[in-house]
């Protein structure tokens, strides 16, 4: 590939064609600004020569940046104008690695304008994949690319809380207008990443077995209501995840429930607890003892000999 | 079922065998594509999924044919069953089959190489006489999708006939049995059809035979002499299932006797890890993955016990209530408790349940049988399961 290095005026530069601008705008531009205040633009961008103009192939956020504090020339390379569309788009993915990782919604762009080119499919997967770090196969392509069709502020959640694809790619297909329920969730709660993708993935999966939008599902199942309540936000969220896993497990919820009660009923001493797997998997029982004073432990003895409690575990171990 | 091939890759050290010219001859592909194995297996990593289920790859395997299924970790008790396992992959594309996601390559894989098939199969029943063997070529495939241009079923069935100690069966979803029906199969022939509603024949099983015609070909089967078995595998849980299920049982007694049936399988769905969002991809339209499931001690993702227990303990009355008491009906891959509360009987260990099989079989076939069946050879006989 040919290319020379020459300083050219920023007037030349034509900064509304992004065909190739891979850089989103979350990056601390400040600290580039003053770089450029300092030492004027150290890596030259890469532009092609256009009809009228050049089209800016590498360093969008750097020329944006001189025009911002006022540069009138920069150093760039110019390539040929006849640069192959798949040589521009490795050329753009290498020099942008020599400065900074990609992040993933950056290489969801790559894709995408790889795709709008008329690029080959196995050639995205098998060249450009592995090029941008990303492992070569369709499947991951897919839930990459789904980024692109995200809110910002779930992409920002998304990239922030750094999600791998198979986390999010139950977003995909999901409408707009229960996306933005999404982006309240995230918004108010400010969940964790293990937080957003139950909430989210419990949703989607009851929304599509009952061919029901995500939102009307929040409202009926009273997921909205719950997250519009005074209380905190941890309280919140239990109460929003419990409503899924109710929805999601009706018959485990309904025993456990029943268990719950029953052993509710045999009023035991707090030091003795009473706990079973929850998803019945497992047929025991296990019986806790969490005593502090010889005392608690005769409570808990009289407690455990009664016919009452013999009869409550008979119970719970025929539901196991 | 109307399933064609459109393209077939010769793998180049199998070119010149009959096989492969009767395969081709017989499947007239629109592409017949020469290579080596290993490029066939890579290339097809990015084949669209139904294009694979068009294309077929003739080859052979280094590794050996006949095995045991691979179903056995414990808790879990297996059948143990021997699998041929000469036809990998299927054309039919049901929506829950593991196949999918099990096998690295899209594309159905024939194996050419008949002889060594069939030499293991017979070395490995005459090494151990004590022992009576049930082999399937159902699966790592549907044993009969592809037989049109294989043939390979009406060989082993000859092969078979002379087989003191073992029964084939043939596992499938088609009605395709027309070609076997006039054979002598010395009654060493079991012919199964996996079942479900025709609800779930529609929604989840793509490609296959409806329901009433799996059963009807079943009772041309049977009226040629074949022995029958019934595979409910994968049972699903929805909304309609019992009224489903239960009108599933009574047609198929109400079309076939159950004096002629060796042996009836349940199973509930189960997803290995990953493989319910493949569905979600591959079948976007499938309720399966979003059923009431967890992972069970397997790994696996299974119904909650509750439903699974349920489905056993309805199927198991109404095969009693429509088909009799002497039916032999056994679960697939479930753990010794889930048979206890289903069949007041659990087997100790799969030795022993491969042991019921046999004796069950010997008293209702004596004919299959040159010795009765002893418990202790089984247990001993474990070794013979190390076939590799």
């Amino acid at each position: 590939m040919k290319f020379d290095l020459k300083k050219i005026s920023l007037k030349e530069i034509n900064l509304d064609d992004d065909y190739f601008r891979l850089s989103d705008h979350r990056f601390d531009r400040k600290e580039l600004l003053d770089s450029l205040d300092r030492h004027g633009v150290l890596f030259p961008p890469a532009v092609v020569p256009n009809e009228t103009s050049f089209r800016i192939l590498t360093g969008f956020r750097r020329i944006s940046g001189a025009k911002e504090i006022g540069l009138e020339k920069i150093p760039v390379y110019i390539l040929n104008n006849d640069i192959r569309v798949e040589e521009a788009f490795s050329f753009s993915i290498e020099e942008n690695k020599t400065t900074r990782t990609l992040n993933l919604f950056e290489k969801a762009t790559a894709l995408g304008r790889m795709e709008e080119s008329g690029l080959r499919e196995d050639k995205i997967i098998n060249t450009f994949m592995p090029l941008m770090g990303l492992q070569s196969s369709p499947r991951i392509k897919e839930d990459v690319s789904a980024l692109l069709n995200l809110p910002e502020n779930l992409v920002d959640f998304i990239l922030f809380k750094n999600l791998a694809p198979k986390n999010f790619r139950h977003l995909k297909g999901i409408s707009p207008p229960s996306l933005g329920f999404f982006e309240n969730f995230v918004r108010t709660i400010l969940p964790s990443a293990s937080d957003f993708i139950e909430v989210t993935k419990g949703l989607s999966d009851l929304s599509r077995k009952h061919d029901q939008e995500v939102k009307e599902l929040a409202r009926s199942l009273g997921i909205e209501a719950a997250l519009a309540l005074k209380e905190g936000k941890k309280e919140r969220l239990e109460k929003i995840k419990k409503l899924i896993a109710a929805q999601k497990f009706p018959t485990l919820t309904k025993i456990n429930q029943n268990l719950e009660k029953k052993v509710k009923n045999l009023e035991s001493p707090p030091s003795l607890k009473i706990s079973w797997d929850q998803t019945l998997e497992r047929s025991e029982v296990a019986i806790e003892l969490d005593i502090r004073e010889e005392k608690e432990f005769d409570r808990c003895l009289e407690t455990l000999k009664s016919p009452k409690f013999k009869k409550t575990l008979k119970e719970i171990l025929k539901n196991l | 079922m109307d399933y064609k091939i459109t393209r077939v890759f010769v793998d180049n050290h199998v070119k010149k065998k009959a096989i492969v010219k009767d395969f081709i001859e017989k499947s007239k592909p629109r592409k017949i594509i020469f290579t080596d194995q290993a490029h066939v297996k890579e290339g097809l990593k990015t084949y669209p999924f139904d294009d694979g289920k068009r294309s077929v790859f003739l080859s052979q395997s280094k590794g050996r044919y006949f095995k045991t299924c691979p179903g056995m970790e414990k808790p879990y008790i297996c059948c143990n069953l021997g699998v041929l396992n000469i036809i990998s992959n299927c054309p039919m594309s049901c929506s829950y089959c593991f196949l999918q996601f099990y096998l690295n390559s899209p594309v159905t894989t024939v194996y050419t190489d008949f002889s060594r098939v069939t030499s293991e199969l017979k070395v490995t029943s005459k090494a151990h006489p004590e022992i009576f063997f049930r082999v399937t070529t159902g699966e790592l495939s549907d044993s009969l999708a592809l037989d049109r241009e294989t043939g390979f079923s009406a060989r082993l069935i000859e092969i078979f006939k002379d087989i003191p100690n073992a029964i084939l069966e043939l596992k499938t979803k088609t009605s395709f049995v027309n070609h076997l029906l006039r054979l002598n199969h010395g009654g060493r022939t079991v012919i199964s059809w996996s079942l479900n509603p025709q609800r779930v024949i529609d929604k989840e099983e793509k490609g296959t035979a409806s329901l009433e015609k799996r059963i009807t070909t079943a009772s041309k089967a049977q009226e040629a002499g074949y022995l029958l078995g019934f595979h409910f595998d994968p049972l699903i849980h929805y909304p309609q299932w019992e009224k489903d299920y239960e009108e599933t049982v009574k047609l198929l007694f109400e079309k076939v006797s159950p004096f002629r049936i060796a042996w009836i399988s349940l199973g509930s769905l189960r997803f290995a890890p990953g493989m319910e969002e493949e569905i979600k991809r591959a079948h976007p339209s499938s309720k399966l993955p979003y059923g009431e499931m967890v992972v069970a001690s397997c790994g696996k993702k299974r119904y909650v016990k509750p439903i699974r227990l349920r489905l056993y303990q309805k199927m198991i009355d109404w095969i009693k209530k429509y088909g009799g008491q002497d039916v032999l009906v056994y679960l697939c891959m479930e753990t010794p408790e889930a048979w206890e509360k289903t069949m007041s009987f659990k087997p100790e260990s799969t030795a022993h349940l491969d042991f019921v099989f046999a004796e069950s079989l010997h008293q209702r076939f004596e004919y299959l049988f040159t010795k009765k069946p002893l418990l202790n050879d089984y247990l001993k006989g474990m070794e013979y399961k190390g076939l590799e």
